[in-house]
This record gives C-alpha cells, sequence and structure tokens, in this order.
C-alpha cells in the first residue's frame, strides 16, 4: 500500500504511519522533560527503574550486531557480509540513539549529564561509569564506522582518511562494545539479594556479552532478510546461515555457561522449584535458546524461514532475559509492583518506530547500503 | 580524625518524633500533605522530604504486647554501595562517617536508589529536575564536634552519638547487662560489612523492620570486577583483536602470497609452453 | 509536684497511672530511663497500651474512671501484707489518730458516709473529725503589773490511740475501708486480669521498704473525673502508707500539662483561690477577722493572715490600711461555684454579658463543646487574646453556622507568644526559670502584660472622677510597671519588698525601705508586716540576688548554676524552686524521728547535732533549727504547736493524713463511684456516682443541653486524651506544617474485636456518637486496646484524642462535642475521662 506525498511520489503508506506515532512520542517526551516523571510515568521510589531501562538494556545488546559484524568484516576481514554489517550498523546506530534519548528522558537530571565526560568525576569503581563513557565514545566510534556509509559516494577526503584506519576504529569499536554490554550486566553485580538468584550470578556481566553477541547477530540476521524482502532482493542465504552456524556455537556456549554457573553455585534446583520464576526462566531458556539452538544446528539455517524462526526466537529470548532481570525477576521493594505507564509505553514504542523509520528511509535513499544491498557485498 | 556513628537503642525509644521533627527543622525541609489511614505513622515513608521516619509495629508476642517504634534512617554504611555505584561521585563518605550527597553532579540515574540494600535514597520525581534526598548525618553538625539534630534532641535518650567503635562497645556491654532484655545482637555492627549507624532491639530485628541483609558489603564484587575486571577484559580482548587482526592480515598476505606464486608459476608455465611450443615449431620447420 | 522532674532517677519504681508520659511529657524519660538504669522498674496502668507502655516494664490495662479500685486495691495489699513503712506511718501520720465514734463509712452505709443530707446532696463533715481531749499546759506569760508568771493555758489535741490495731484510729478505718478493695474486687470492676494487678502491686508496694522508694507520675488521667480529687488522694494515701513521700525518688507528682499551667495555678487562675493557695473570702466571711480565722492556728497556715496583707498591700498600696481591713471589701467575694462548666452553663442561660478570654481555645477543649459554642453565641461581646484566630474567635463562622445568626462581637487581639516576652515560668516540680525575650512577636502581637496594662489604662480613664465605692478597686489599683511595662518590676512585686522599713519584735530592721525581701519568712516574722507589698508569698525569694555556685550573684529565678550537692538532682543553684528552694516538699519525712536518715541511699535532710540544725542536700522543708526531738506547744501558735516530729507543716496537726477530716467534699477517704455515664451498676456498692456532684440539667432532651445517657443507648466506654504531636486545643500545633504532617487527622483508637464486630478497617472513617453530639473520625485499629470484662459483661471501649478543630493547616470535628457537661465533687474539672458512646461506620 502507497500513498502519495506531496512531490506526488509514492512512499509506502507504513512511512506516514511510523512518522505521526513518532512525533507523537516526541510529543509526548516534552511533556515529560517539562512536566517531570511523577505525573508522566509509573516509577517511584519503591521502583526506581522501569521500562526504559528495559528498553535501553535490550536496545543495547540488539544492536550488538554492529560491532561484532564490524569486527568480522574489519578485524577477521570478511569482506564478503560487510553489506550485511553496513546494515547492522546503521541499524545499530539508530538503536543506540533511540537507547541514549529514551535515557536522557529517563534520568532526572539530564541537564547535568556533562558530568560523565568530567574526568574528575569519574568513579572507576561503577559500572554505571563504564556504562555511560564506552556508550558515549561508542557513540564517536559508530558515527566515523557511519559517516563513509552515508556519505561515500561523496569521496570526501575524510571518508578516506577514516578508511585508511577502519579496522583500528572497529577494534576500538570492538573494546567499547565489550565493556559497554558486560557492563549493563555487572549494573546488576550490586543487586544479589533483589533479583532472582536463577538470573543474578557473579559472571552476569559476562552472560550480558554473550548474549548481547547472540542476540545482535540474530537481530542483524532478522533485519538482513527484512531489508532485502524490502528491496525486493534474493536474501543471501548463504552468508547467513554461516552467521546463524556462529551464533549456534555461542549459544551453545553460553548454555553451558549458564547451566555451569547454576551448578557451582548450587542453585540448580531452583530451575523447577522456583514457581512462576521457574516458567518464566525455562521459557526465556527454550524460546532464547534451545529453539533458536535446535534451529541454528540444523539444515533449516539454510532456508529463510530457518532463518526468521531461529533469529525470532533469540531476539524474543533476549528480551524476555532482560525483562527478568530489570523487571519480573527484580524486586526493588518487597510488596510493590511496578508496571509502566501508558507514557512509558508509548515514548517507547515511538521511539522503536523512529528508528525503523529511519532506518527505511535509509535503506531506500542512501545510495552506499542499498547499493550494498543491491550488490551483495 | 574520629570516625562517628549514632547507636539506637528502640528499647528507649518512646516514638516521640522529635527526631524526626529535628531533623526537618536543620535541614529546612518542608511538611508534606499526609492523611491518617490508620496509624501513627506519618510521613508514610522515608521521601524527598522525610529524611528519618519512626515506624509503628504492634506485634503481640507470647508473654506481652509490644509496640516497636523505629528510627530509619541511611545508615551510614562503612562500604556505601551507593557511593561505589555512582558514576559521577556525587556520592561520598567522609572520614568521620556521614555519606553524604553533591547534588550539582548528579546525572539522576537512580542507580544509588536501586543499589543501596535498606532503601534509603529518595527522590522526589513530581519535580521537574529532583536531586536525591537523605540524611546526612546531619555533616555539618558533625565536622564541628555538634552531635546530629535528631541525637541531639532526643528526649528519653536513645539516640547516642560518638566515635562508632566505641558505640558498639557500649552496645555490647548492654546487652550483657541486661540479659533476657536486647536479642543478642548488636544490628549494624558487621551487617553489609558495617554501617555507622547501630541498633539494639528487645524483639528480632526482622519483627522491628530491620532487614537481614547479610555481612558482606554490598558493592565488593561489583567493585573488584569493575576496577580489577573490566582493565583485564579490556587487556584479553584488545589482545584477541589484535592476535586476529594479524592472524587474518597474515591469511590475506599468505594468500596472496600464494596467489603471486601460483601467478608466477603459471606464467612461467605459461612461458615455459610458449617457449615448448616456439622450440617444438622450430623443430618442425627445419 | 511534691518531688521534682530530676528526682525520679532516684526512684527504685515508677508508676504512670493516669498520664502517658512518654506521649505527653517525653522529656521526663530522660530520668525515668536513669533510674531504669540502676534497676527501676517502669510500671504503667492505663485503659490503653501507649507509647508509655511501650516502655515499661510492666503493663495492666483498666477501664477508665476505676483508679480508685485499684488504688485502693494497692492500699490494701500494702496493708494485708504489711509492706507499708510502719515507723513512718505511725510517726508522721494520722494513722494513729482517733477518729469520732460516730463516723461510719462505705462499708457500713453500702456506699455513703455518715453525715450525707440526701436533699441538699452534700455531707456534714462533723461525724468524720477527730477525737480530741484537753491537755493543760503551763505558759509562761506577764500579768497585769508586768511580772512574769506562769499561767495554765487549756488546749484541745486530737486524741491518739495506742496502737494501729485500735478499731477507732484512722488506720483501722483505712483498713477496714479498704479491705472490700480486693484483687478480685480490681478484676471484676477495672477488668484487670488479677494476676496483672498482683504484679503491680508486687513491684510498687516493694518500695514501702526503708530503702526504696516509688514515685507516681499522674496527669488528667487521674484528675478529669467526678471522682478526680479522691483519685489523687488515695495516691497520696498510698504514698504516705509506703513512707515516700518527703524522700528522693517518691511523691505524688502530677505532670502539669502546659509548660507554665503551675505558674497559673500559684497565681490563683482558678476562680476561687489568691495567690499563693490562699483562698479567696467568700459571701459567709464578712470581714478580715472572720477570713482569718479560717486559717489552722497550728499549723504554717497561722501566717496566712499576714499573707493575704501583703497581697493586699501589693495590689492597692497604700489604700490598703488597717482602717479599712487592708482592702479586704475591694476583693470579690464567691457567692457560689463560679468554675468552667457553670460559668459556661450562665453564659449559655444568657446571663452573662461579656467574656474575655486569654490564652484559652473553649470551642474545641471545653466539654459539651456544642454547648459551650452555643454559649458564647449568647454573649454581647468576646474578647480573644491568642496567637492564632482559633476556633473559638472564629465560633461564628465554624462549618456548618450561619454567622448572621450570632449576635456576638468577636475581639481578636494577637499576642505574643512565650519566646517573644521576658518572663519566669515554673515546672511542674515547682522549679522558677526566668526566660529572657528570644525573639520579636509578629506584626501588632504583644505581651499580655501590654494588653492588660492597656486594659488597666483604660478602665482607670473610664472611672476617673468616680465616686462609687464599686469603682474603688480599679482606681486604687497600684499598677506601677512603667509605659511600656517592665516585667521584671512585676517580678519584684510578686517576690515581695519593702514599702517601710520591716522591723522585728526588738525594732531592729530586717529589710530596708525600698528593697526586695528575701523570703516569705520575713512576712511571718516581721512585727509590722503590713508594711510588706508580695505579690505571691510562696515565690518569695525568687527574684532576689543569690549565688549561682559558680561565683556570680543573679536573681535567683535567672540562676543556670550547674552544681548538684549529693548528686539527686536538686540543682540548688537552677531557679528557684517555691518554696524558698525547697525541691522535695516534707523533707523532714526523709528523716527518722530521731533525725537520722531512715536509710543511707536515700538520705536528703538530717539533724546535725553540732550545728544544731538541719542539713543535707536540700533546703529543709521545716523550721530549721527545730531539733527531731522539741516537742509540740499544744497552745503555741503556728509551727510552735507542732512537735520536731511532724512533717506536714500546712496540716493543722502536722501530720500526713490517711484520713482527712476536713477539705473534701464526698469523704475522707476515697470510695469508688462509677463515672456519671457507666456501663455497669457499680459493683461495689448501691451508691451509683459521686453523691455530690451535680449534674446539670439545661435543656435536657434537646439536640443541645446536658443531655447523659446509659449504657443501653451508648454501650463504648470512650476516653479522651493527647498525643506528642499535637498540643492541648491545637492552636499551636495544628499550625505548625511538620506537627500537622505527623498527625494530620482525627482518629480513633479501636480495638481489632470491636473493629471486627462492626465491619470497620483501618483508615476507614467511622462516626461516633454520644448523648451530646456526633462526629467524624478515621479508625486506627489496634491490638493495643481490648475489651475488659467488667462484671461479667464485656466492655469495649475506644479513645481519641481531642486537639482537632476546623482552624490551621491539620483540622478534624472536635473530639469535645461528645463529652459530658459534669465535673469533680471538689474542683468541678470535667469528666472527659469516662462518658459513653457508640461507633458506626460513616
Amino acid at each position: 500500500m502507497t500513498v502519495k506525498t506531496l512531490t506526488k511520489e509514492s512512499i509506502p503508506i507504513a512511512y506516514p504511519i511510523l512518522g505521526a506515532i513518532a512525533l507523537f512520542g516526541a510529543a509526548l517526551a516534552i511533556v515529560r522533560l517539562t512536566q517531570g516523571l511523577g505525573p508522566t510515568t509509573n516509577l517511584s521510589n519503591y521502583n526506581p527503574w522501569g521500562l526504559w531501562i528495559t528498553f535501553d538494556l535490550s536496545i543495547i545488546p540488539l544492536s550488538g550486531g554492529a560491532f561484532t559484524l564490524a569486527g568480522v568484516v574489519y578485524i577477521l576481514n570478511r569482506k564478503d557480509y560487510r553489506s550485511i554489517a553496513h546494515l547492522a550498523l546503521l541499524a545499530g546506530y539508530l538503536g543506540y540513539i533511540m537507547a541514549v534519548l529514551v535515557l536522557l528522558l529517563d534520568i532526572n537530571r539530564w541537564d547535568q549529564f556533562y558530568s560523565v565526560i568530567l574526568p574528575w568525576r569519574w568513579n572507576l569503581h561503577s559500572f554505571m561509569f563504564e556504562v555511560s563513557l564506552s556508550i558515549t565514545l561508542y557513540f564517536g566510534v559508530m558515527t566515523l564506522e557511519l559517516v563513509p556509509i552515508v556519505f561515500g559516494r561523496r569521496n570526501w577526503r575524510v571518508v578516506r582518511a577514516i578508511d585508511q584506519f577502519v579496522p583500528l576504529i572497529a577494534g576500538v569499536g570492538v573494546l567499547l562494545s565489550t565493556i559497554h554490554q558486560g557492563s549493563l550486566g555487572g549494573l546488576f553485580l550490586v543487586m544479589s539479594r533483589k533479583l532472582h538468584p536463577l538470573w543474578w550470578s557473579p559472571i552476569i556481566h559476562l552472560f550480558f556479552f554473550i548474549s548481547a553477541v547472540i542476540g545482535g547477530l540474530s537481530a542483524a540476521v532478522l533485519i538482513a532478510i527484512l531489508s532485502w524482502r524490502a528491496l525486493h532482493k534474493r536474501v543471501p542465504i548463504w552468508l547467513l546461515s554461516v552467521l546463524a552456524k556462529v551464533v549456534a556455537t555461542v549459544m551453545a556456549l553460553y548454555l553451558v555457561l549458564k547451566l555451569g554457573d547454576l551448578l557451582v553455585a548450587g542453585k540448580l534446583g531452583l530451575v523447577f522449584g522456583s514457581g512462576v520464576y521457574s516458567l518464566l526462566y525455562l521459557v526465556e531458556l527454550s524460546v532464547g535458546v534451545l529453539v533458536p539452538l535446535a534451529i541454528f544446528a540444523s539444515r533449516a539455517r539454510d532456508t529463510e524461514k530457518g532463518l526468521l524462526a531461529g533469529a525470532t526466537c533469540a531476539v524474543v529470548g533476549l528480551l524476555l532475559n532482560r525483562a527478568a532481570i530489570t523487571w519480573l525477576a527484580l524486586r526493588v521493594t518487597p510488596g510493590v509492583t511496578y508496571f509502566p505507564s501508558w507514557i512509558e509505553i508509548s515514548i517507547s514504542i515511538s521511539a522503536i518506530c523512529a528508528g525503523v523509520l529511519i532506518f527505511a528511509l535509509g535503506l531506500h535513499y542512501l545510495p552506499t547500503v542499498r547499493a550494498s544491498v543491491e550488490e551483495g557485498r | 580524625m574520629a570516625k562517628y556513628g549514632m547507636l539506637i537503642d528502640s528499647t528507649l525509644c518512646i516514638g516521640c518524633r522529635g527526631c524526626s521533627v529535628a531533623c526537618k527543622q536543620w535541614n529546612d525541609l518542608p511538611a508534606t500533605k499526609t492523611r491518617n489511614t490508620g496509624t501513627y505513622q506519618n510521613p508514610p515513608a522515608l521521601s524527598a522530604y522525610t529524611w528519618t521516619n519512626i515506624e509503628y509495629r504492634e506485634v503481640e508476642a507470647s508473654d506481652r504486647l509490644v509496640w516497636a517504634f523505629l528510627k530509619r534512617a541511611c545508615m551510614h554504611c562503612e562500604h556505601p554501595a551507593c557511593v561505589s555505584v555512582c558514576p559521577v561521585q556525587a556520592l561520598h563518605k567522609l572520614e568521620t562517617g556521614p555519606v553524604v550527597y553533591e547534588a550539582n553532579r548528579c546525572i539522576g540515574c537512580r542507580y544509588c536508589m536501586m543499589a543501596c540494600p535498606f532503601g534509603i535514597p529518595k527522590v522526589d520525581l513530581n519535580q521537574v529536575l529532583p536531586v536525591i534526598s537523605k540524611c546526612n548525618f546531619c555533616a555539618d553538625r558533625v565536622s564541628n564536634g555538634l552531635p546530629p539534630a535528631c541525637a541531639k534532641t532526643c528526649p528519653p535518650g536513645a539516640i547516642r552519638f560518638g566515635e562508632r567503635d566505641q558505640l558498639v562497645v557500649e552496645a555490647e556491654a548492654r546487652i550483657a547487662k541486661n540479659p533476657g532484655k536486647y536479642v543478642n545482637h548488636v544490628y549494624g555492627k558487621e551487617e553489609v560489612g558495617g554501617t555507622s549507624i547501630l541498633y539494639l532491639s528487645a524483639i528480632p530485628f526482622d519483627q522491628l523492620g530491620l532487614p537481614d541483609v547479610g555481612t558482606e558489603s554490598v558493592p565488593a564484587l561489583s567493585d573488584a570486577m569493575a576496577v580489577v575486571g573490566t582493565p583485564t577484559a579490556l587487556v584479553t580482548v584488545a589482545a584477541a583483536l589484535m592476535g586476529a587482526f594479524w592472524v587474518s592480515r597474515r591469511r590475506v598476505e599468505l594468500a596472496s602470497q600464494q596467489q603471486t606464486a601460483d601467478l608466477f608459476s603459471r606464467r612461467r608455465a605459461e612461458l615455459a609452453d610458449q617457449q615448448q611450443t616456439a622450440d617444438q615449431e622450430k623443430e618442425a620447420k627445419q | 509536684m511534691t518531688n521534682d522532674w530530676l528526682d525520679i532517677k532516684n526512684s527504685n519504681c515508677v508508676l504512670i497511672i493516669g498520664s502517658n508520659a512518654a506521649e505527653n511529657h517525653p522529656a521526663s524519660f530522660v530520668w525515668i530511663n536513669k533510674a531504669r538504669e540502676k534497676g527501676a522498674k517502669l510500671v504503667v496502668v492505663d485503659p490503653r497500651f501507649t507509647r508509655s507502655a511501650a516502655a515499661a516494664d510492666f503493663y495492666a490495662p483498666l477501664r477508665p474512671g476505676t483508679d480508685i479500685v485499684f488504688l485502693g486495691a494497692l492500699i490494701n495489699y500494702a496493708i494485708q501484707n504489711k509492706l507499708y513503712q510502719e515507723e513512718y506511718v505511725k510517726a508522721y501520720t494520722n494513722a494513729l489518730t482517733l477518729v469520732h465514734p460516730d463516723y461510719k463509712g462505705p462499708a457500713d452505709l453500702d456506699g455513703y458516709f455518715s453525715g450525707f443530707d440526701k436533699d441538699k446532696k452534700t455531707y456534714s463533715s462533723t461525724t468524720w473529725q477527730y477525737q480530741t481531749e484537753k491537755v493543760k499546759v503551763k505558759v509562761k506569760g506577764k500579768d497585769a503589773s508586768g511580772n512574769e508568771v506562769e499561767v495554765e493555758k487549756e488546749a484541745s489535741v486530737p486524741k491518739q490511740a495506742g496502737s494501729l490495731d485500735d478499731p477507732n484510729c484512722a488506720f483501722a478505718l483505712l483498713k477496714s475501708h479498704y479491705a472490700r478493695y480486693t484483687p478480685e474486687m480490681v478484676e471484676r470492676i477495672c477488668g484487670t486480669p488479677q494476676e496483672q494487678f498482683l504484679e503491680v502491686a508486687k513491684l510498687f508496694c516493694a518500695t514501702g521498704a526503708p530503702d526504696k522508694s516509688g514515685t507516681i507520675l499522674y496527669a488528667m488521667g487521674q484528675t478529669q473525673h467526678t471522682v478526680g480529687t479522691q483519685n489523687v488522694r488515695a495516691m497520696a494515701v498510698l504514698q504516705l502508707l509506703l513512707g515516700n513521700i518527703g524522700v528522693p525518688g517518691g511523691g505524688v507528682n502530677a505532670l502539669r500539662g502546659e509548660s507554665n499551667v503551675q505558674g497559673s495555678t500559684d497565681m490563683a487562675l482558678l476562680f476561687n483561690d489568691l495567690p499563693g493557695y490562699l483562698g479567696l473570702p467568700s459571701d459567709a466571711q464578712a470581714d478580715l477577722k472572720t477570713y482569718s480565722a479560717k486559717f489552722d492556728a497550728t499549723s504554717y497556715w497561722s501566717n496566712g493572715p499576714r499573707f493575704f496583707v501583703s497581697l493586699t498591700k501589693a495590689w492597692f498600696g497604700n489604700a490598703a490600711t488597717k482602717d479599712n481591713d487592708y482592702a479586704f471589701q475591694y476583693l470579690p467575694k464567691t457567692s457560689g461555684n463560679y468554675s468552667w462548666i457553670p460559668l459556661f452553663e450562665a453564659m449559655y442561660s444568657g446571663k452573662i454579658q461579656g467574656l474575655i478570654c486569654m490564652g484559652q481555645n473553649p470551642a474545641v477543649c471545653g466539654p459539651n463543646a456544642r454547648l459551650e459554642r452555643a454559649g458564647l453565641g449568647k454573649l454581647k461581646w468576646m474578647v480573644v487574646m491568642d496567637l492564632f484566630e482559633t476556633e473559638t474567635a472564629s465560633f461564628w463562622r465554624a462549618p456548618g453556622v450561619d454567622p448572621k445568626s450570632i449576635q456576638t462581637e468577636v475581639f481578636l487581639l494577637p499576642a505574643a507568644d512565650a519566646m517573644e516576652k521576658a518572663g519566669s515560668i515554673v515546672t511542674s516540680g515547682r522549679r522558677i526559670q526566668w526566660r529572657p525575650k528570644v525573639a520579636s512577636a509578629p506584626g501588632v502581637a504583644k505581651e499580655d502584660i501590654w494588653i492588660i496594662t492597656q486594659f488597666v489604662k483604660a478602665l482607670n480613664e473610664l472611672y476617673r472622677g468616680s465616686t462609687d465605692a464599686r469603682d474603688r478597686p480599679i482606681l486604687d489599683l497600684v499598677w506601677d510597671y512603667g509605659d511600656p511595662p517592665d516585667v521584671e518590676l512585676v517580678a519584684r512585686e510578686i517576690n515581695g519588698y519593702a514599702l517601710d522599713n520591716v522591723v522585728d519584735a526588738t525594732g531592729k530592721v530586717l529589710v530596708e525601705k525600698g528593697k526586695i525581701i528575701p523570703s516569705f519568712a520575713t512576712i511571718a516574722s516581721a512585727a509590722n508586716p503590713d508594711v510588706i507589698a508580695c505579690g505571691a508569698w510562696i515565690y518569695s525569694g525568687y527574684f532576689v540576688p543569690a549565688d549561682d555556685g559558680e561565683g556570680k550573684s543573679l536573681p535567683a529565678a535567672k540562676r543556670r548554676g550547674q552544681k548538684d550537692p549529693g548528686e539527686l538532682g536538686m540543682y540548688p543553684f537552677w531557679g528557684f524552686a517555691w518554696p524558698a528552694n525547697r525541691h522535695i516538699l516534707y523533707n523532714r519525712a526523709s528523716a527518722r524521728p530521731d533525725g537520722t536518715p531512715w536509710s543511707e541511699n536515700k538520705k536528703l535532710i538530717w539533724w546535725d547535732r553540732d550545728k544544731k540544725q538541719w542539713t543535707g542536700y536540700d533546703v529543709p522543708d521545716f523550721a530549721a533549727t527545730k531539733a527531731p526531738d522539741a516537742a509540740a506547744n499544744p497552745v503555741g501558735v503556728g509551727l510552735a504547736a507542732q512537735a520536731g516530729t511532724d512533717p506536714f507543716i500546712m496540716k493543722a496537726d502536722g501530720k500526713g493524713w490517711l484520713f482527712a477530716p476536713k477539705g473534701l467534699s464526698e469523704g475522707p477517704l476515697p470510695e469508688h463511684y462509677e463515672p456519671i455515664e457507666s456501663p455497669v451498676k457499680n459493683p461495689l456498692s448501691g451508691v451509683q456516682n459521686n453523691p455530690v456532684v451535680k449534674v446539670w440539667a439545661t435543656d435536657k432532651g434537646k439536640g443541645i443541653g446536658d443531655n447523659v445517657s446509659t449504657v443501653d443507648k451508648f454501650p463504648i466506654v470512650c476516653t479522651t486524651y493527647r498525643l506528642a504531636e499535637h498540643w492541648q486545643a491545637g492552636a499551636m500545633s495544628r499550625n505548625l506544617p511538620w506537627l500537622a504532617e505527623a498527625q494530620p487527622e482525627l482518629f480513633i483508637e479501636i480495638s481489632k474485636e470491636l473493629a471486627q464486630e462492626k465491619g470497620i478497617r483501618a483508615g476507614e472513617k467511622v462516626v461516633v456518637s454520644s448523648a451530646r453530639g456526633q462526629i467524624e473520625a478515621v479508625a486506627v485499629v489496634t491490638i493495643r486496646f481490648k475489651p475488659l470484662m467488667v462484671d461479667g459483661k464485656k466492655i469495649h471501649q475506644i479513645g481519641m484524642p481531642w486537639h482537632f478543630g476546623w482552624q490551621g493547616i491539620a483540622t478534624g470535628p472536635v473530639a469535645n462535642d461528645l463529652t459530658p457537661h459534669v465535673g469533680d465533687g471538689n474542683t468541678m474539672i470535667p469528666e472527659y475521662k469516662a462518658f459513653l458512646v457508640d461507633v458506626r461506620k460513616a
């Protein structure tokens, strides 16, 4: 379905719909900034972290395909994955932008956010510091990585300069991502009595990093398939199935580590003995690991349907994991539950819509991206 | 410099709330609108404007009735989770004991609220740019040798201000001198690695409202991971990346060398073939 | 208090009954806790488990209005188990004094004492008097020619029994009176389980030992009953039996409810008194001679007439002369009971034109407040002097009132707060402390002394030139405190100063003209006491420069000396305790009859054989040089008629009265009667209520009126009380944001059982109703209130604070809309503490 724009061009009807939702979200964001968090969210002294934290902690690992694939392309020098990397990078960049915008809405002192870049205020003991600084720096890295993609055709000097250092830039990106993907999990090390023992672990930051690789690559596979389809091009299954194989391997490692961790801590009994939390855990494990592992370890990874199914499950699994850790299995104040307000939900949805819209526009109108998809490299 | 603490003997507390009002007066905190929800407890909980509060609990013990009063406020931990987790050092622990907050550094991430095992830091989210609020142990008074407002005002002397280590000794002496009166435990002596605020109680502490938080320092693991783990990870990953980069470049180099070598050998073979053909043709002409 | 706040730390057992000290006098817990550090026990007896009970070692419940049963049973327990301090009782109380042979008590007359006039509803105390005997005394005197002769004089003295077993002695009558007050009776009437009562008895009566002392802390829970005065008497009797009066850590100690209510009562705020408790003359006392005759000739009160004269000299100066009976006729005389309740009854009946209401809020604190507010509406004018516009000042526009229906003209004069003016404040322990002004009053608010001075000036203007004898009291009033008035000049006058040289019998000048007198002893010993002006004899000495123990000399009440010889908490250099800086009254009783202390750890004052005077850690409440073995002179005047073993110098016989021959309207011994609104028939006797109490009947049966009801209509017992966070009628505390935050609304405390019966949940609104009105409140459901089994019936009780009104930040209905318009048989203090209500969900 298409609609006609003012210039009589035909654009899919999805664009104005997504745009409207995004604008609505922007308006709500202004309301939040002028009215405060109290009237607009269900956050409180009893539940200081809510949907937007879950949102951030989900979007960022799902954007992890950017660093992983940048590493594959520029460090491992597998140029054939460049097209997928460009998509992952663009989507990841948009994901990070949305995450940071939502974060700025979530914190109560966005006017003092510059505090995190003042070195004399840095607290090296704090994972929140690591997250803030490394995300800020990673933004710079991603921008550098994206410049050639966005402006590549123009052959500017700066583009060529960046191209020279791309492996270094990508390497720094991997380092920074390792830090902050892990640190997002490290945030919860201090909440050992508040987070349910099935999810808390002294190596929770390692789990966050690994699940970011899994989730990021799976999301990249998903985005790749949808993008190729959108441009009516043949999906490069051969590339994607290799990625799926990598994901399967990492998932197996993840599974072993997670179960091993529970075993060593003597918590294996909780897997089935925690009532509703057992259910949540088992669903997360099945949907997020067991099912996609089975799919990706089999020949199904050579089919588009298989890839879609596996990738979707992995992404959903990651969302369940983050939702559990930041909300459902986290008991901040005994007896006081939290459910996001309609404004929190709306802004989150709007952010996603905005990201999807810009991505779609980029896909169609950025020559480099379009070319790399069409040419399959 | 002495490290101070407060010993709160809940058996001496009469729930008069002098401490709570003195705190508001000294810190210029406003009153909030409250309703009576069926209890004496008002304000109902700590908040941005209530830094200490008395909680009222009625407990029917086997032989008698107990109306337990708990003065709740920041514990000023020896190993504060909030100080460890704040990204911009907006919270820090003074040598004299108080854990204080600097509003102009705060970015409002509310991590301190999530990390505190006692749920102490509070914020007024109805303000557009609110700050974190909590008891600051009257740091301004303490650093001038004066007791905090609550300790100064406490009419029955339930709050004792002094050097923390001496207060631990005093608390244990009180337990020893009055067998059967107190629960045999000084809460805060070792809780979360020790806190500046200590409690004595006649009823089990969880009935009084003080949670079982264990004796491990809350941020110890997180701290160690951040300070030791992160650099380790950085170094490891950097090494791995450099190794992978070198390996992949080497492979490319080797592949290109191989290609060149193949090219050369093909060319030589071609040339050899050509030579051979030329030679053969020359032979045939003769 | 007979003792002092700090003295509580010297006690071995602190009994809190009819008080919630932790709630309303939290600072007392410093001293209570110091006592407990030394092993003392804290016992709390209260209808509900209060904040004091939470801190106590032992708590026992009792039904509101049944204190005499409880205390009487303690008396009985002490007597039956021989825990009373026998030597003390025999030597210092009237235990051995024989009582009129026709005396009969409630045990014989089913609730009455002998001498009751059923029509007039009063007692004649003839049969309560002591038996007397005549003694002959040889007295040295001078005959007509001036020669020294010995004359034989005859005097009447109380007859003493040989032993405590004599059935007519006061002790025996006490014993047989309280024999009915058994632990079973306590359980039956008070609802207190016997074991709990016995535990209290065991703990407290142990202080009868000579080396132990127990203190009783009480407040409105004892006094605000129709038997309030007898409640206090019961405590006094118990303490006398246990030897706890006049000793450190003992005493009958009223915890006063306002910071200067002690000062107010000392300065005769009450309608029938004069400063220093001299008593206002009544219509029956036509002249000074008749009035003077009412003072006991054989106690320190023999000086009463002198103190009276110095008082009128202070007020009227040179206009008070011997010829006009020292302005005796200038004073109004009581022709009846003009206490609070009759006053408002008169107002309600339209008999009163105008009211000046100073720092009082009757609209909230008055009993049957709806009737009292209606009474205010019948005035032609009212002047309110207060810090805020109180409910009284705004009664004409209260919620539900149409201002057009009220014709009263109301003037509101803003007054300065206690911190905004200099002056003295007297603690419950009679300690006078001078306070400087530390803040400025806002706007046009003025100190009371300024406002009253303006009244005096204006009245003087109005009356100037009048020849009417009725106006002389105004025109002759001495008001020389300056303009604006200097409160220290007032202080000087209250202390007393010499209008002319004061001389003794030999003509020696004791005090020069214009100088302040050192103490009331000057008035007692002067040959010409009528040159002394003294505004309150009991305070005399408080403004005299004295050493603060650290070398500085300043007016006694201004001292803040930190020395405490003896470490009993006397702090003799801090402020000034009336009388004469005596901290523990009747402290002669802290020593044996021979002058040595009862016990080393309770020594307070003792006789120094060498210096031939009493010495120790307190100023002796006794003639300083009177030997322990000094004999009484039956024909002597004043203290000469008392022996060296008579500590109770204000009593005609120098003894503590176990049995009170006079002074109380309803009997010489406290007897239990039910509150006017009671849930049961009096199980103890056939007399349901205090027989001398006046029960008004104005507009009985109407919507607003003197309505009193019964348990079938209002089955729940109700009591009112105070909170730590609010204060009295709430004008100050409900206007303070932090306090309003802590206690924002009127609530009732209701037991879980009753709440369940009525389907009431915590936090829900309920309606409480009585025969006098109904109000809404929030329900605080608690295990601290329990129903009591009384005489086989389950009785529910609820309670509520009475601080709320419609003004201020924290508002709420007026709890006193529910209380009855009845008062104590002697003081008319309203029965706020025990009445009947019903409760239902709103």
